[in-house]
């Protein structure tokens, strides 16, 4: 691949920073699009209580480490909270991940115009997020230090780990364990086994100091204990039946129409189908870069597509129940398999002829292209939809008319007193934009998805009747599961202690029964 | 050869499936009353009752677990409670119970059986063809060593399970040995061995062969820094089992087996039982007509696990004898032969060594299988090396045939007419004895001649073939039905009271009086009993259940119970032989002979306690057969002149040792007066009588009145017995509200409630590793009591208590950690640097050199090869419904809970897929290099 000069590499990515601020992917941007209630809406409400006082992990139920949400935190002190400043850190976020997979594709030496369609994919298609390839990070900069034999970039690496794990425990994990495979390989190859556990013994420095560090300033704000004992639980809950929310591997239907081959073409192309190519697609570049790394003379590069394969292998684990999430696996498809079409189109032995390094080139356009077309609609934000109002604790960020309908409506109800509430549904960004409190430490219902965590749910409710509950009358029952199936006791407590009190926009507002209407008599 | 073998274990294997037989003693459950109203057959060997009792329950349960996507750490149906996983007899990771865990029972019980005595034949082949042995030496000892007592008797034990790997372990140290360059693979295979025999599940059997081993490889090795090393790949052996034996260590110190064990029972063998390797049937066996144990202290299966046959046993004691100054070998397993000996029967000053802590707690008597394995290798060595038998045997062979041959007729005559000589009993075991005596005569002569004929002219295959047929038919022979085939029509049957205790609420059973559903049999029924059945038992609560209920039977039964123990352990069901609101007036106590109930008339004469009389209990005997003779109870005057009630019953209905109560017509007795009670037999002959058990002249007898008592709740009366229900007998104590969330083996989920502040006390096992959780805080329980006992503060709270073994954890850990240890080293010397993958990089030219002469078209055909297999896997995966795991419960209301499915079927079916991507690169791979 060519160089490319340092001022055009500035403006390249400057170009890509303002198309993810105005534009965005997957019709979401720094400025204009749709506030996401649940994914994003979770992070407002936590902010939203620690602004309030209340203790993270002890007062606060959260799933994912302290690192993903006290930048935030620290942003919206010292900028004004609101949704501008969040979609800006995502924008941010996403460009960071952007030049992660930049910097692996410059690695691999992809070929030139593939690269560029690479480059435009990545754009397009919403998956790349930081809180995965930030891992990629990490295993770049190991590999780095390993071939340069620079023991500061080792050391980096040991330092950076305990940061993941404490951004997010599951990606930490996958990277300690690529990184342990890393090093298991080098054992098995090298000639010296003391030069190679010489050489980890940085990561391993790096890794003790950073994570001593870490612990020394968590537990000094006394919530440290409490983060360990969630993420345990949360950690058991998502690996196995009791995850708060997800489901099964899809099936694909395979119609046998010989009149209508189109129907087979479409079922290879179906979002099912999708899934499955893309984890076969990482179990194969998995064993390509095995056998690259053996035979081929350049074992480096290969090296570094089987760390990354390897890698993205674990995060398609981590998503098995949670289908929906195989956006995040795309990138990985894209990346390394850009690396094996581009070897095989600039290899000049005979095997691989024309017909060979077509098949692949159109594998893989295909591929891409037809992730590409799953987002077509969603490429330019739908400015007709935006309304261009100023809505308190979101501007400067613009959402669609409906949205700033339902802040408005919410926010003069509320616009009095600040009271404790609690949301039925799985909206917890409206604690942020409505400002009020949570009476609870749940701000994502189905998180307290479980039996005794229903429970608690319930008797913090009891302990701390909220003044009001909204409920969404038209909120989205996650992964076909309504709200009301999945916490009856929750349900069954509001229907016995609280009536219904108001309707505004799809809101039901319900206040507490007169007959219970006394603080800690609820039943 | 290899595949007609395999041929014939499958054709014998689905042959058994397809006609219902399982190798197991199911019909062990005609014991006991509940099981057996008096129509079903005596069991055909009744020592053979732990595999029915302890390990298929456990691994019933073990199965339902795994499959349920649980791992089995708990058993949560026996004594509040016990660890599954860290009890090792239950062999969960054992690999050959994987077969059970996924094939169907009918194939699964056979096959772990079959596979087992082919993994010993093999590993014994192997070890005997590494010591460069001929091939006739080598089948027979392996003949020998397969098919001697121990492997047999001991089949369906985890002991087997261990004693397998004792050829194998000697094979790796013999290939320490005789190995230079690839080394590390035997080393690899020593640690792996260990971790498996270790997973096995019989630590004892273990520490047995384990000695040997460590004897074999000094003598062997005759090298420290070599001893050291195979000593070292044992312990990492042992470490890659960490995830076992951790847990099991703290079973093992957190048991009652500590320190009591040893005054329980006599761990050895006592010395007359030395003669079973003589005559085996001495005085009969558990699986023929007749059989007594040789002393009190041991039985048939403990003393005969030093037996490999009689013939064997003489020719390696003889041929020890004469070639032990020639043949090195010899000599040391002769020393071996000797030395385990003397620690199985505890002989001074060997038998020294018993007193050392923890092998004083073990069965020693059990190193007579080692002793036999070395006994068998002294015959081995005898085979081989016949030539060197002096020449007196060569010269005189055909006079010592004939002379062996006399002598064997001599003998077998006299043995046949030896009641002219003295006066024998007139017992019908008597003539099974002349019988069992004559033939191992017979056989052992023949034995003799075969060998010295083979002395003679040589090993061929007919005096080969005639050789190992003598040498089996003095023990395969004798033990081939030892353990029984079974219908799997009786594997576990359901009864009224196991279905009646099904459709109840979850509640522990207490057996009073007579076995019943006994444990471990309860799991096979899901249902909750108050007592355990493992040789070793969690301390706190068995030492508290002893205190609670110290009156116990002959079968170590509680035979008496008060309401408030029964409410403290919250015991919720009572099977009892008679109703325990009855008042019980015993007449007689002892039980220490039998009393024949033929001609004889057992009268008592007896002042009533109370005034209905309505039954009579006794403690039947049957000689172990089926009676059909007429059972006769009578209740008159002290004058005999007025019959107030008789009873009469089928001799049938009487099972050994078992209690039985003939329920009576209630009678209204005069508190004042005197009684008599007589008990009779009408139509009993001396082989269609039963007995009863008592002192020397009364039979045991207890009166049974109906006071009106209404303590507990009569559920169901059958024939035998009686299922009563403890009223008020909670599994929690607590003085507020409270309501059981959610229960599963290792996860209790409560909602208490309450003004006051108190203890909460569910009462089930306090072991380590159980913790609770008060709104979500970890909170400290009582850690001195038998239950798991906690403060709760007033107010409304959710109480989560749940298991989490933190040796569980560590072990796993330290296994992972070591088996990454162990694989480096592995694919380090057989792959890595120093191996393959040096080998290939300095031939990389030449590989690519031979891919570039691959054409681009076959290529394509390849990757279209690949692609349609592939696509094939793919599919046949995807609509395939493999459920494998059936969630127990769920804790969540998601995705899964709605849809009954499981996230851990996903699991599998996404490491099928992983599976499907090397498996389709082969078939393209092959198709690439295929050069036609």
């Amino acid at each position: 691949m060519e160089k490319i000069k340092y001022s055009k590499f500035i403006a390249f990515f400057g170009l890509v920073f303002i198309w993810l601020l105005l534009i965005g992917r997957g019709g979401g941007s720094g400025f204009f699009g749709q506030i996401n209630f649940i994914d994003e809406g979770q992070f407002l409400a936590w902010i939203n209580q620690m602004m309030n006082g209340k203790l993270i992990y002890r007062d606060i139920y959260v799933q994912y480490g302290p690192l993903m949400v006290f930048p935030i935190y620290f942003l919206f002190q010292i900028f004004e909270p609101t949704v501008f400043i969040l979609k800006t850190w995502q924008v941010l976020d996403a460009f960071i991940a952007f030049i992660v997979a930049f910097i692996v594709l410059r690695r691999f030496g992809v070929r030139s115009k593939l690269f560029y369609f690479v480059i435009l994919s990545l754009i397009i298609i919403p998956g790349l997020s930081f809180r995965i390839w930030i891992g990629v990070l990490v295993i770049l900069i190991a590999h780095f230090g390993y071939i340069k034999k620079s023991n500061k970039l080792l050391f980096l690496t040991g330092l950076l780990v305990p940061s993941l794990l404490f951004y997010s425990i599951d990606i930490g994990l996958f990277v300690l364990i690529t990184l342990i495979v890393f090093l298991i390989i080098n054992l098995i190859t090298t000639k010296k086994i003391s030069n190679s556990l010489k050489t980890f013994s940085f990561v391993l420095g790096g890794f003790f100091i950073s994570l001593s560090g870490f612990i020394f300033i968590f537990q000094s704000q006394g919530w440290f204990i409490h983060y360990v004992s969630t993420t345990i639980a949360f950690s058991e809950s998502i690996a196995g039946n009791n995850l708060p929310n997800g489901m099964g591997l899809p099936k694909v239907n395979l119609p046998i129409d010989f009149q209508n081959p189109l129907t087979f073409l479409k079922a290879m192309l179906s979002l099912e189908m999708l899934f499955y190519v893309s984890l076969f697609s990482i179990i194969y570049f998995l064993f390509l870069s095995i056998a690259g790394a053996i035979v081929r003379k350049d074992s480096r590069l290969y090296y570094l597509s089987f760390l990354i394969s390897f890698y993205a292998l674990l995060v398609f684990v981590s998503i098995v129940g949670r289908s929906g999430h195989y956006f995040a696996i795309v990138p990985f498809v894209i990346v390394v398999g850009a690396f094996f079409v581009s070897q095989i189109i600039s290899s000049k032995e005979k095997i691989f002829g024309k017909s060979i390094k077509l098949l692949f080139l159109i594998l893989f356009i295909a591929y891409t292209t037809r992730h590409i077309s799953i987002f077509r609609f969603s490429i330019i934000p739908d400015f007709r939809n935006i309304s261009f109002e100023k809505v308190e604790r979101v501007y400067p960020f613009y959402t669609t008319e409906e949205q700033a309908y339902q802040i408005f409506t919410l926010q003069n109800y509320f616009s009095e007193a600040k009271e404790q509430i609690y949301i039925l549904s799985n909206s917890p960004a409206l604690y942020f934009l409505i400002s009020q409190s949570n009476s609870t430490k749940y701000d994502l219902p189905l998180l307290a998805g479980s039996i005794e965590k229903r429970y608690d749910l319930v008797s913090q409710l009891k302990e701390n009747p909220p003044s009001y509950i909204i409920e969404d009358t038209k909120a989205w029952a996650v992964d076909g599961v309504d709200d009301a199936v999945r916490m009856p006791e929750v349900f069954e407590f509001v229907e016995q202690n609280y009536k219904e009190h108001d309707y505004v926009a799809n809101y039901k507002i319900y206040v507490l029964d007169e007959a219970s209407d006394k603080k800690g008599s609820v039943e | 050869m290899i595949k007609v073998f395999t041929g014939i274990i499958i054709a014998l294997v689905l042959l058994l499936y397809v006609r219902g037989w399982v190798y197991f003693p199911s019909d062990i459950l005609n014991l006991f009353p509940i099981f057996n109203p008096g129509d079903k057959p005596i069991p055909h060997n009744t020592l053979v009752s732990d595999p029915l009792t302890q390990f298929e329950p456990w691994r019933i349960l073990v199965k339902q677990q795994i499959l349920s996507g649980q791992f089995p750490l708990w058993n949560p149906y026996n004594a509040g409670g016990v660890p599954l996983f860290a009890n090792a007899q239950s062999a969960v990771l054992f690999p050959l119970n994987f077969l059970y865990y996924v094939l169907p029972l009918g194939i699964s019980l056979n096959l772990i059986a079959i596979i087992k005595t082919v993994l010993l034949f093999t590993f014994t082949l192997l070890y005997l063809k590494s010591l460069k042995l001929k091939e006739h030496s080598v089948f027979v000892g392996s003949t020998v060593i397969t098919f001697s007592a121990f492997p047999i008797v001991w089949n369906l034990w985890p002991h087997s399970n261990v004693f397998l790997f004792l050829p194998l372990f000697l094979y790796l140290v013999e290939k320490t040995v005789a190995t230079k360059k690839s080394i590390f693979i035997w080393h690899f295979l020593l640690s792996v061995t260990a971790c498996i025999a270790i997973f096995g599940g019989h630590y004892e059997t273990l520490l047995h062969i384990i000695i040997l081993v460590f004897i074999y490889s000094f003598y062997r090795l005759r090298n420290l820094a070599k001893f050291l090393r195979v000593s070292l790949f044992l312990f990492l052996g042992v470490l890659l089992a960490s995830v076992q034996v951790l847990p099991f260590l703290e079973y093992f110190f957190n048991s009652l087996v500590i320190g009591e064990r040893v005054h329980s029972q006599g761990l050895y063998l006592p010395i007359e039982s030395f003669v079973l390797n003589l005559i085996p049937f001495i005085l009969g066996a558990p699986h023929i007509a007749f059989y007594k144990s040789i002393s009190p202290l041991t039985n048939f299966q403990e003393s005969i696990g030093g037996y490999t046959s009689v013939g064997v046993f003489v020719l390696a004691i003889a041929g020890g004898i004469v070639l032990f100054k020639k043949v090195n070998a010899v000599a040391f397993w002769l020393a071996n032969a000797i030395f385990f000996t003397m620690l199985s029967y505890k002989i001074w000053p060997v038998g020294l060594l018993l007193e050392l802590p923890l092998v004083s707690q073990a069965q020693n008597g059990r190193f007579s299988a080692i002793a036999a394995f070395a006994i068998v290798m002294m015959f081995v060595y005898l085979v081989e090396n016949i030539n060197l038998l002096p020449k007196l045997f060569f010269r005189s062979a055909y006079k010592l045939i004939t002379t062996t041959l006399l002598l064997g007729i001599t003998l077998v005559l006299l043995v046949y007419n030896i009641s002219s000589l003295i006066v024998l009993p007139s017992h019908p075991f008597v003539p099974i004895l002349i019988d069992h005596l004559a033939y191992i005569i017979l056989s052992t002569s023949l034995l003799i001649i075969a060998l010295f004929l083979v002395l003679r002219n040589g090993f061929n295959k007919l005096l080969l073939t005639l050789l190992i047929i003598g040498i089996l038919s003095q023990s395969a022979f004798l033990l081939i039905n030892y353990i029984p085939l079974t219908s799997v029509r009786v594997y576990y049957p359901s009864n009224e009271i196991t279905t009646k205790l099904q459709s109840l609420s979850r509640g522990p059973v207490l057996e009073i009086g007579n076995p019943s559903i006994i444990p471990n049999i309860n799991l096979t029924y899901g249902i909750d009993h108050a007592q355990n059945y493992d040789a070793i038992e969690v301390g706190k609560y068995a030492r508290a259940f002893n205190d609670a209920f110290e009156e116990r039977n002959h079968w170590s039964k509680v035979e008496d119970v008060n309401a408030n123990s029964l409410r403290k352990f919250g015991i919720s069901y009572l099977i009892s032989d008679y109703n325990l609101n009855y008042v019980k007036q015993d007449l007689q106590n002892n039980i220490y002979r039998i009393l024949p109930l033929q001609e004889e008339v057992y009268e008592f004469e007896f002042t009533p306690n109370h005034r209905n009389l309505t039954g009579v209990r006794v403690l039947p005997a049957n000689y172990n057969r089926q009676n059909d003779c007429t059972f006769k109870l009578e209740i008159l005057d002290q004058r005999k002149s007025q019959v107030f009630v008789s009873q009469e019953k089928k001799c049938s209905e009487f099972l050994d040792k078992m209690y039985k109560t003939v329920d009576l017509p209630t009678t209204i007795l005069d508190v004042d007066s005197v009684y008599l009670l007589r008990i009779r037999s009408s139509n009993a002959s001396e082989r269609n009588a039963i007995g009863l058990w008592g002192d020397s002249n009364r039979p045991y007898a207890a009166l049974l009145f109906d006071e009106g008592n209404k303590e507990y709740v009569e559920l169901l009366k059958t024939e035998n017995a009686t299922l009563l229900e403890v009223p008020y007998s909670y599994l929690v104590d607590y003085v507020g509200e409270y309501e059981l969330l959610l229960q599963s083996a290792t996860k209790f989920v409560y909602r208490v409630e309450s003004q006051y502040s108190g203890e909460f006390v569910l009462k089930k096992t306090n072991y380590p590793g159980w913790e609770v959780s008060l709104d979500s805080k970890q909170i400290d329980h009582d850690d001195k009591s038998p239950f798991i006992k906690f403060d709760v503060p007033s107010g409304e709270h959710i109480v989560v208590i749940k298991y989490v073994p933190a040796t569980f954890i560590a072990g796993a850990a330290l296994s992972f950690l070591t088996f990454l240890l162990l694989g480096i080293y592995l694919v380090r010397n057989l792959l890595g640097y120093e191996g393959f993958v040096k080998t290939l990089l300095s031939k990389r030219k030449d590989v690519t050199s031979k891919i570039r002469h691959i054409s681009s078209r076959k290529l394509f055909m390849s990757i279209l090869v690949t692609f349609l297999s592939q696509a094939t896997l793919f599919f046949l995966i995807n609509r395939s419904s493999i459920e494998l795991f059936q969630p127990e419960y769920y804790l969540v209301v998601n995705w899964f809970s709605v849809n009954g499915s499981s996230i851990y079927s996903d699991y599998l079916k996404t490491f099928l897929y992983f599976l499907s991507v090397p498996i389709s690169l082969l078939v393209g791979m092959i198709f690439l290099l295929w050069k036609r």
